[in-house]
C-alpha cells in the first residue's frame, strides 16, 4: 500500500492531539508473534529508549518472554550500573528533556492502552516536514508535537502537500482541501520495510502494555475446557437426582 | 459429611447445634420445586462476592495505598507478582459481573413479587446490600489512582457540597480540601474492611429473613401442598451448581479473553496516572452506576439532580408498599403491568448506557424521557397495580 496514495480529506477538520484525530491506519496487533515483538523490542532500544522510559518493564522480563537472551541484554542494552532486574529507565533526565523539548518525553509502558495501537501506528507514519515548528517536523495525528522524527533516517523525509480539488454538484461549486503525504527524499528503508518496522514496534508497545496477554489466552482455553467437562458431569448429576421430581 | 451419630459429630453437637442448623437450612429446608433460571442469581452473587473477597485479599497484600505508589503498585501486581495479572483481572471483571448478577437478582424480585409480604424485610436488607455494594465499588475504583479514579471521585464528592453544610461534609468525606492521599487511605480501609464487614453481616440477615418465611416462586402463590416443595439440599444445591458452572464459563471467558470489556470494565482513561491539572474531556462513572448518573445529569439544577438521584434509589426501598396488585407474580398481572415491567427493564438498561456516554442534545432528551418514565413507573404503581385486572391464580404450582 503506497503511503502516497493515502488521501486525507480534511474538510476543515482540525486534527488536534486528542480523540478527534482521524486515524489513517489500523494496526493488526499480534502480540503472539514473538519474532515481531522481539524486532520491535530491538527497534525500541535502538531508537526510543534514550528518551522514553518503560518504567514498569524490567529487562529480565524481555529475556523471559521474547527471543532475546540475558547475555544479549547485558551486553547491548544495559546502561552503566543497570542490572537485569532493573526497570527500563531512559538516561535522559526529565529536567534536561524539558529544557530541550519543552516537555519531558512520557513513559511509554501503557501507551498502547491509553492511545491504542491504531493511534500509535498512524502516529509513527504521519510525521512530515514543517519548517514553522522548532524541530522542523509536525505530525498529522498529534498536531504541534514536541518530539523530533527520530526515524526520519529510516523512513525518509515525508512532506505534506495540500491540494485543492474542486468540482460542481448541480449548481454549487464544491471545494475540498485534501492533504497528501509523500516521501520527498527516501530513507534507508523502503516504504513497506518502514511500515513493517513500525508494525513491529507497535506490536512491542502492545506487548509491553500487557505482558500477561502472552500466557492469558492459552491458559483461558484450558480453563474453559475444564469447565465444559465439569458442566457435563454436574449437569448429569443434577439430572440424576431430579429424576424423582416430576 | 460425617454421620450424625459419629463420635466427632456427637462431640460437636454437644457444643454447637451443627446438625440441627444444617437440617433446618439445607436438608429439611423446603423450597418450591418450580424455581427457574431467575433464581440462580442469588447464589451467583454470593459466588462473585467470595471472588471479590478472595482476589481482593491477595491484591491487598501487594497494593500500596499512597498517592505516590498506588498506580505503580498495580503495575507491579500486573507484571511482577506471580499470577498478579489474574488476580487483578478477576477482581475487576468480578466487580462488573457481581453487578450484573445483582441486577438480574433484583429483576427476579420485580418479576415475581419477591418483595411482597411477608418478604419486605428480605427486600430491604437486599437494598441495603445494594447501597453497600455501590460504596464498595466507588471506593474501590479510586484505589488504582488513575485519571478516572481521581476525577470520578472528584465529581461525585463535589455533589456533597450542594447539601447544607456541604463544604464541611465534603471535607469530612475526602479527609482534605480536595481529593488527595488522605482520601485514598480512608477509601482503602472503607473498601477493604468496613464495607465488606457490613456486607457479610447484611448477607447473613438477608438469608435469615428469607429462611424465616421461605422462598417465593414464579407463580407467586403460597404453596399449600407439601409435595410441591422439595429440600434445598440436594436438589437446589445441585441445580445451583449447574448454574454456577455456566456462569463461570462466561466469567472466565471474559477474564482470560476480554478482561477490559471493551473499555467498560477497565476504562481507557484509568491507564493514565492521576494528573490533577488535566481533567479528562468526559468524566463518566463505570457502567454499573450509569443509570443513577443519567438521572443526576438529566435534571438541569445540580441540587435537584442530586435529590432526584437519591429519590430514584429511595423509591426502590419502598417498592413493597407501592405494589398494590392482588397478585405477586407478573404472570398473573394485567397486560399494562406486564408491559410496564418490561419497559422499566429496558428503561434501566437505556439509562445505564446513557450514563456512560458524553452529553449530547439528543442523549440529554433521551435521558430526561427515560428518567420521567423511571419515576412514573414507581409513583403511579399504587394506582395501576390496583386497577389493572389480574388473571385467576392457580391452585397449585404445577
Amino acid at each position: 500500500m503506497k503511503l502516497t496514495m493515502l488521501l486525507l480529506i480534511l474538510m476543515s477538520m482540525n486534527l488536534s492531539a486528542d480523540e478527534n484525530a482521524q486515524l489513517l491506519f489500523t494496526h493488526d496487533t499480534q502480540v503472539h508473534d514473538i519474532d515481531s515483538v522481539t524486532r520491535g523490542a530491538q527497534a525500541y532500544m535502538d531508537y526510543c529508549a534514550s528518551c522514553h522510559s518503560l518504567e514498569y518493564v524490567r529487562y529480565q522480563r524481555l529475556a523471559t518472554d521474547l527471543t532475546i537472551t540475558e547475555a544479549d541484554i547485558e551486553n547491548n542494552w544495559l546502561f552503566a550500573e543497570q542490572r537485569l532486574h532493573d526497570p527500563i529507565i531512559s538516561m535522559m533526565l526529565p529536567a534536561d528533556a524539558e529544557v530541550a523539548f519543552g516537555v519531558a518525553p512520557p513513559d511509554l509502558s501503557l501507551i498502547a492502552k491509553t492511545r491504542g495501537e491504531d493511534w500509535l501506528y498512524s502516529f509513527m507514519l504521519s510525521f512530515y516536514e514543517d519548517f514553522e515548528r522548532p524541530l522542523g517536523v509536525n505530525n498529522l495525528v498529534y498536531k504541534n508535537l514536541s518530539m523530533p522524527h527520530v526515524l526520519v533516517g529510516l523512513q525518509g523525509q515525508q512532506v505534506l502537500k495540500s491540494e485543492y480539488l474542486s468540482g460542481t454538484d448541480n449548481d454549487s461549486v464544491l471545494e475540498e482541501k485534501s492533504d497528501v503525504l509523500y516521501i520527498a527524499q527516501p530513507g534507508e528503508l523502503t516504504e513497506s520495510e518502514y511500515q513493517q518496522f513500525v508494525f513491529d514496534l507497535v506490536n512491542f508497545m502492545a506487548y509491553v502494555s500487557d505482558p500477561s496477554a502472552l500466557e492469558r489466552k492459552g491458559l483461558g482455553w484450558k480453563v474453559l475446557i475444564y469447565l465444559f467437562v465439569l458442566l457435563l458431569f454436574v449437569y448429569l448429576l443434577k439430572k440424576e437426582f431430579w429424576r424423582d421430581i416430576d | 459429611m460425617a454421620k450424625e451419630n459419629s463420635r466427632v459429630m456427637r462431640w460437636l453437637n454437644e457444643r454447637l447445634p451443627v446438625t440441627t442448623k444444617y437440617q433446618k437450612h439445607m436438608t429439611r429446608y423446603l423450597v418450591p420445586k418450580n424455581l427457574n433460571f431467575w433464581y440462580f442469581f442469588g447464589v451467583i452473587s454470593t459466588l462473585m462476592l467470595v471472588n471479590q473477597l478472595l482476589t481482593g485479599s491477595w491484591l491487598a497484600m501487594h497494593y500500596i495505598p499512597t498517592e505516590s505508589e498506588a498506580f505503580a503498585s498495580i503495575q507491579h501486581i500486573m507484571r511482577d507478582v506471580e499470577w498478579g495479572w489474574l488476580l487483578r483481572y478477576m477482581h475487576a471483571v468480578g466487580a462488573s459481573f457481581l453487578f450484573i448478577a445483582i441486577y438480574l437478582h433484583m429483576m427476579r424480585g420485580l418479576l415475581y413479587g419477591s418483595y411482597r409480604k411477608p418478604r419486605e424485610l428480605v427486600w430491604i436488607f437486599g437494598m441495603m446490600l445494594y447501597m453497600l455494594l455501590m460504596v464498595a465499588a466507588f471506593t474501590g475504583y479510586v484505589l488504582p489512582w488513575g485519571q478516572m479514579s481521581y476525577w470520578g471521585a472528584q465529581v461525585i464528592t463535589s455533589l456533597f457540597t450542594l447539601l447544607p453544610f456541604g463544604d464541611a461534609i465534603g471535607e469530612w468525606v475526602r479527609g482534605d480540601y480536595l481529593i488527595s492521599g488522605a482520601t485514598l487511605s480512608r477509601f482503602f480501609i472503607i473498601h477493604v474492611f468496613l464495607v465488606p464487614m457490613m456486607i457479610l453481616l447484611l448477607v447473613f440477615l438477608h438469608i435469615w429473613a428469607l429462611h424465616s418465611v421461605g422462598s417465593n416462586n414464579p407463580e407467586g402463590i403460597d404453596i399449600k401442598h407439601e409435595e410441591d416443595k422439595i429440600p434445598f439440599h440436594p436438589y437446589f444445591t445441585l441445580k445451583d451448581l449447574v448454574g454456577l458452572v455456566v456462569f463461570l464459563l462466561i466469567f472466565t471467558t471474559v477474564v482470560f479473553f476480554f478482561p477490559e470489556g471493551g473499555g467498560f470494565i477497565l476504562e481507557q482513561a484509568n491507564y493514565q496516572p492521576v494528573n490533577t491539572l488535566n481533567m479528562p474531556e468526559h468524566v463518566t462513572p463505570i457502567w454499573y452506576f450509569g443509570a443513577f448518573y443519567s438521572i443526576l445529569r438529566a435534571i438541569p439544577d445540580a441540587l435537584m439532580g442530586l435529590v432526584a438521584m437519591a429519590a430514584a434509589i429511595a423509591l426502590l426501598f419502598v417498592l413493597p408498599w407501592l405494589d398494590r396488585s392482588p397478585v405477586r407474580s407478573w404472570r398473573y398481572k394485567g397486560g399494562v403491568s406486564r408491559a410496564l415491567i418490561l419497559l422499566f427493564a429496558a428503561d434501566f438498561v437505556l439509562l445505564t448506557w446513557l450514563g456512560t456516554q458524553p452529553v449530547t442534545e439528543f442523549y440529554l432528551l433521551m435521558a430526561r424521557l427515560a428518567t420521567a418514565f423511571y419515576f412514573l413507573f414507581f409513583l403511579l404503581m399504587p394506582v395501576y397495580s390496583r386497577l389493572d385486572p389480574t388473571k385467576p391464580l392457580p391452585e397449585r404450582i404445577s
